[in-house]
């Protein structure tokens, strides 16, 4: 849902103010890279496409319709430039880099402290998310990290509710699986 | 799944993930170049933005016919001699 103080955020972007432009930075920068870090899971094309992200907003700001939702407008280029990018990479190097970055996460493994048993399971759930398909990490990273509506989440990839409904069942099924492939316990036991 | 439900399990694990902020090089290389875009984007008037939107690309496509009329003319000269 659209954040009410972005009204006059938008009026002020579309009249070019750079304060504007920096509270809007301020506010969605974290969110994007960390969706497209997850995304491309690799940290070089992630910066680019970051980069143009922003420069996107910042080269159509005059045009911003004033109703516009920054936040999955953000998300909705972002997205874009993943899957332009997907398209034109090599997808035998992206597998191999993916990979290599799915071994580059902290392993399940370790001493149980409290903290550290956290610090565990976020990267048991990185690892499981990094192992998934393209199109059901995109799902997951919108609905289950972003928090955007199904109805959102389905404007920002383009499709139906009901193919959203869809991809979002198999994530979750592919996601489960994934984690309980990572289960130290299991392992152990 | 609707707002009064708790999420699925799997679901829920994915809100612990952390946000990521971008290197501070990247972060502030960004943030430059794109107030300098702003800035160069809200410094065109409306005139210059019809010219970028629909005179270029109109004459762009007017140039793209007229070539491709010249080069059908040609070549069924050519054939016909």
């Amino acid at each position: 849902m659209r954040d009410p103080t972005e009204g006059p955020l938008v009026a002020a972007l579309r009249r070019g103010e750079p304060a504007a432009f920096e509270v809007v930075y301020g506010r969605y920068r974290a969110r994007v890279y960390a969706f497209l870090r997850r995304l491309c899971r690799r940290g070089d094309v992630a910066d680019d496409l970051f980069q143009e992200t922003w420069l996107r907003l910042a080269r159509h700001a005059p045009r911003l319709r004033s109703d516009t939702d920054l936040r999955a407008w953000l998300f909705t280029v972002a997205r874009n430039l993943w899957v332009s990018h997907r398209r034109w990479a090599d997808p035998r190097a992206l597998g191999q880099v993916a990979m290599a970055a799915v071994d580059e996460l902290p392993s399940p493994e370790g001493p149980a402290d409290d903290r550290v048993e956290a610090a565990l399971r976020v990267a048991r759930v990185e690892r499981a998310l990094a192992s998934l398909p393209g199109g059901s990490r995109e799902v997951l990273l919108l609905v289950g990290v972003e928090g955007f509506g199904q109805d959102e989440a389905a404007a920002i990839l383009g499709v139906s509710h009901e193919a959203l409904r869809q991809r979002l069942g198999r994530a979750r099924r592919q996601l489960a699986s994934a984690l309980e492939r990572n289960d130290p316990t299991e392992a152990i036991a | 799944m609707n707002g009064s439900e708790p999420p699925p399990p799997e679901l829920a694990a994915l809100r612990e993930l952390q946000v990521e902020e971008p290197r501070a090089l990247v972060r502030e290389r960004v943030r430059r170049r794109a107030l300098a875009a702003l800035a160069s984007s809200s410094s065109r008037g409306p005139g210059q933005r019809l010219l970028v939107r629909f005179a270029m690309p109109s004459a762009l496509a007017a140039t793209v016919v007229v070539y491709l009329a010249w080069a059908f003319t040609a070549a069924g000269a050519l054939y016909r001699r």
